[in-house]
């Protein structure tokens, strides 16, 4: 068992003081690359070494494998932390660290390749006899549309497969409408990104998103840390996460656990990844979306109702250490929630509002976390994310951690940059929020027109 | 209290920490704050007379240690640091010549031209050369051939033709 003794820190902001607190308590040396933008964060304070890579633009220094290889060997690191964005999923990172000797906190670059690759993910999935979301590769013509959705069954979703947007999206609920979306879908994509090309998807109307928490080892053990659930989304950014996924059915809760640990373990994959499904609510199935092949924001709902510490066991097994943990040793107690503030304004369509903090108070308690770079003087620079702080809070059952969260979301003082923190306490009081009624689109269709109007007035 | 309730400042040590900070991430070649009877006055131009290996230390705080990522102070100039001084636009290695072996692209008292090839600072592999922006003199090298160099660390100083 080689071990790791002094770790890179390939990240800013809120996870890379994360990840400095699991060296820490590891008892591994930190280094940590800055650009020139955050030579003053909470981290650049916190880490034992700070190294400047580049200027603040990001592609000149967090994206810049190169760049952060270069400060990893010139500061004989024998290990490198990628956190989660930027660099944490290319291929190029995990080989390069295999190449200079240094091990990657993270898969290594072929099991990394084939996790990250959508198609060979849902191909590896599919051939376990695990459901895959439904849907197609691109379609050519009408006649071979068809044929999808005699398969898949109506109501379908005709995407453009040249672009996003919306631009060339049709649902389509029965045969006989088939022909004219496709013509006009066809077209529009055509117009809008010069490929008029389609594929079909299953329409999931009030579809959920819960993802599973998974951690291998070099030694061929893979365990799960139960499920998340991510369905409160605006625009596909992820608001609220929460763990356990609310209101499953215990059979399908237990196939999703089981799909997900068997996935991993046929990757052949080491560290920690997260495999996301789509719930279909209304059709009581399950189908696979994809697997994130690094830690994720939303990590901590799964630490505070497991007590599992996920990245230093990402640590530990970089190492080569085996897992702490049996699985059997798993125990989901209570209900944890966490929500995201970002320094947006949600009244002017969540615009950044970068600035000073002049006040930062954060109501920290045993059940609530608050995971941060934020402290007061810290600039909000307009080079990154907007992302403020993640409030984690745990309950003994989800009405409970709820209330918390709210009250924790109160009491959050912050002064110098707008918050989306009154924003996320109202949608966290909502009924169907409180129900646990809410689908992917259910933030834009149904809570922020309403919350829009009456608040477009409070800031008249 | 000051009028709007807040509290006055002081140049307690925080304050002066925090103005330090500011004026060591600044251009500026002098800074002066008055706060009530207390006057903190910090210059460059005294810290280069020093020694310009001052300069190529921006974190003295961090001592050198074999891996270290900082220069090494080398080629020390007595003489006052006037002029422009050329900074690493990465972190990496600093290279004086293009090959091991072969003559240093300039030495102290070389004249160049402006975009003429001062050094060059490696990225695993990826050889970044440094030119100069103006025409003139070098004045000094403030760092030792291969050196691990950070972003912002002042490689060269150069007395610009007048």
């Amino acid at each position: 068992m080689s071990g790791i003794s002094r770790v890179l820190i390939a990240n800013r902001g809120e996870i890379a003081v994360r990840i400095l607190r699991a060296c820490i308590d590891e008892e591994l040396e930190t280094v940590l690359v800055v650009s020139d933008a955050d030579r003053g964060s909470l981290a650049a304070q916190l880490a034992d070494r700070v190294v400047c890579i580049g200027p603040p633009s990001a592609t000149e220094s967090y994206l810049d494998i190169g760049r952060l290889l270069a400060a990893a060997m010139g500061t004989g690191c024998d290990a490198l932390h990628p956190g989660y964005g930027f660099v944490s999923e290319r291929p190029e990172l995990s080989e390069a660290c295999v190449e200079a000797g240094i091990a990657f906190v993270g898969p290594g670059p072929d099991a990394m390749r084939r996790s990250g690759d959508k198609a060979a993910a849902r191909a590896a999935a599919r051939s376990l006899g695990i459901p895959v979301g439904h849907g197609s590769d691109v379609v050519g013509s009408e006649a071979e549309v068809s044929a999808v959705a005699d398969e898949i069954g109506f109501p379908i979703l005709l995407k453009a497969a040249g672009g996003g947007g919306g631009r060339g999206m049709r649902r389509v609920d029965r045969a006989e409408e088939l022909r004219g979306a496709w013509t006009a879908a066809s077209a529009e994509a055509q117009q809008a990104f010069g490929d008029g090309r389609l594929f079909v998807e299953r329409f999931v109307g009030r579809a959920r998103h819960v993802e599973v928490q998974v951690l291998a080892d070099r030694h061929g053990v893979v365990v799960q840390l139960g499920h998340r659930d991510c369905t409160l989304q605006r625009r596909y950014q992820k608001l609220v996460e929460e763990a356990p996924a609310p209101d499953l059915p215990g059979s399908l809760s237990s196939e999703i656990l089981d799909a997900a640990v068997r996935l991993v373990g046929a990757l052949g994959y080491e560290s920690a990844a997260t495999c996301e499904f789509l719930v279909d609510q209304e059709r009581q199935t399950f189908g696979f979306l994809e697997i994130n092949a690094r830690l994720q924001v939303e990590h901590p709902v799964s630490e505070m109702v497991t007590g599992v510490d996920i990245v230093r066991e990402q640590l530990r097994i970089a190492g080569g250490a085996p897992l702490s943990f049996r699985q059997d040793e798993v125990e989901v107690r209570g209900h944890a929630v966490e929500v995201r503030v970002n320094a947006e304004s949600p009244e002017q369509d969540f615009m950044p509002t970068p600035g000073r903090i002049e006040t930062w108070a954060a109501p920290i308690g045993t059940d609530v976390r608050v995971d941060t770079a934020c402290f007061p003087g810290w600039t909000i620079t307009p080079y990154y994310d907007s992302l403020l702080a993640k409030v984690i809070t745990r309950g003994a059952d989800r009405k409970r951690a709820l209330a918390m969260s709210r009250d924790a979301l109160r009491r959050l003082q912050v002064e110098g940059v707008e918050t989306t923190a009154r924003f996320a306490g109202d949608l966290l009081a909502h009924p169907e929020v409180v129900a646990a009624r809410t689908h992917t689109r259910w933030i834009e269709d149904e809570f922020l027109p309403a919350w829009g109007a009456e608040n477009a007035r409070g800031a008249a | 209290m000051t009028p709007d309730g807040s509290a006055p400042i002081e140049l307690d040590q925080a304050v002066v920490h925090a103005l330090l900070k500011a004026f060591d991430r600044s251009d500026w070649l002098e800074m002066t704050v008055t706060i009530g009877e207390d006057r903190l006055h910090v210059s460059r131009r005294a810290a280069t007379e020093a020694g310009a290996a001052n300069a190529a230390e921006p974190a003295p705080e961090e001592t050198a240690s074999p891996e270290s990522v900082h220069a090494e102070p080398a080629h020390a100039t007595p003489e006052p640091l006037t002029g422009m001084l050329i900074e690493s636009p990465s972190v990496g290695l600093f290279w004086r010549s293009p090959s091991p072996g072969a003559p240093a692209f300039v030495e102290v008292g070389t004249r160049v031209a402006a975009e003429d090839t001062l050094a060059i600072v490696e990225v695993m592999k990826l050889m970044n050369h440094i030119v100069s922006p103006v025409a003139g003199t070098v004045r000094a090298i403030l760092a030792g051939n291969g050196a691990r160099v950070e972003y912002g660390q002042p490689l060269i100083a150069i007395d610009p033709d007048a």
